[in-house]
């Protein structure tokens, strides 16, 4: 299968160049230039969501179907945003709601019908996930920390997001966040030292 | 084993032409027919509430309100129609509760059309 190949790049801010976070701003509001200018983030913004909510749900169309949501509720949600926090910003913390949301849910249906273990099964199931051992593994740790350790653990580790960026997105103190990540990577770490044990 | 001693990349890759059919176009259409579906779930729970209530007040014990029934009938009847029948007619709850079981929603939802509160309900038929 050919797939879009997304190497790490430092996420956190916009792609382009020419992106000018105020005139867009301003574009979103007005009526007549709203759904352009929300053409322009889709754009802009859908492949850093799709990713963060891939790592954070495993599956693809789930994924597909959370991002969907989430742009609609940044559609949803112009009229309220008055461009106190960058867009990028904005968009980031629906997404991660929408995410904390949706596991919980997941988590209460799987817990209810005595499937819990399906989660870890669907990653080695994921024909997407580019899985040599060590990475499977690492993606097995990842699964077994709380949501919210793992989101915090997801934006920094991958998405190299400054914690005060963190901060705002979470609502959440940069000490509180730093000490997340900090346990997240110990436990992961003892998950990958069992991994390697096992070698 | 550190975090460190692993290569970091990205684990997941999306199927090849995904982001080029995520446009803000395919976003909103869905959005606008989750919002028509809402209207129809609504429309349709109302009418079904006004039904309900019809047969509730039908039932209120008021001999002095009720009218002889009209002679049997086809029972698909436009929704005020069967409203009004509903109300004046002394048949028997199980006999309506039959009757109204039986529209099948494509009734429901023409009824919606021929009232011009849900346009293009056809594709939805």
């Amino acid at each position: 299968m050919v797939a879009t190949d997304t190497l790490p790049r430092p996420q956190c801010q916009p792609m382009s160049v020419d992106f000018n976070e105020q005139e867009l701003s301003q574009r979103l509001q007005s009526p007549a230039t709203r759904e352009a200018a929300f053409a322009q983030i889709v754009d802009l913004y859908k492949e850093r969501v799709y990713f963060l909510v891939r790592r954070m749900v495993i599956d693809h169309s789930q994924t597909d179907d959370l991002v969907q949501d989430i742009f609609i509720r940044v559609w949803q949600g112009l009229d309220k945003f008055r461009g106190e926090s960058q867009i990028f910003t904005w968009i980031y913390r629906i997404a991660t709601n929408e995410c904390l949301t949706y596991l919980a849910k997941r988590k209460r249906w799987l817990s209810l019908f005595g499937r819990s273990h399906e989660w870890l099964e669907s990653l080695e199931a994921q024909k997407e996930l580019r899985a040599d051992q060590i990475q499977l593994a690492l993606q097995k740790a990842l699964l077994r920390l709380p949501e919210k350790q793992r989101i915090v653990f997801l934006m920094r580790y991958y998405d190299e997001m400054p914690y005060e960026q963190m901060s705002e997105i979470l609502s959440t103190s940069v000490g509180a966040l730093k000490a997340s990540y900090h346990f997240a990577v110990k436990k992961i770490e003892e998950e990958l030292a069992k991994f390697a044990a096992q070698l | 084993m550190k975090l460190s001693d692993i290569n970091r990349r990205e684990p997941f890759i999306a199927p090849s032409d995904y982001f080029s059919g995520l446009t803000a176009q395919s976003i909103l259409e869905r959005y606008r027919k989750r919002k028509r579906r809402a209207y129809i779930r609504l429309s349709i729970a109302a009418s079904v509430a006004a039904a309900t209530l019809g047969i509730w007040l039908y039932s209120l014990p008021s001999k002095e309100l009720a009218v002889q029934p009209p002679a049997a009938e086809p029972v698909l009847l436009p929704l005020d129609d069967a409203l009004e029948y509903i109300a004046e007619s002394d048949m028997p709850h199980s006999e309506l509760i039959e009757i109204i079981s039986e529209i099948p929603s494509e009734v429901w939802l023409q009824e919606l059309q021929d009232h011009n509160l849900l346009p293009d309900a056809e594709d939805l038929l």
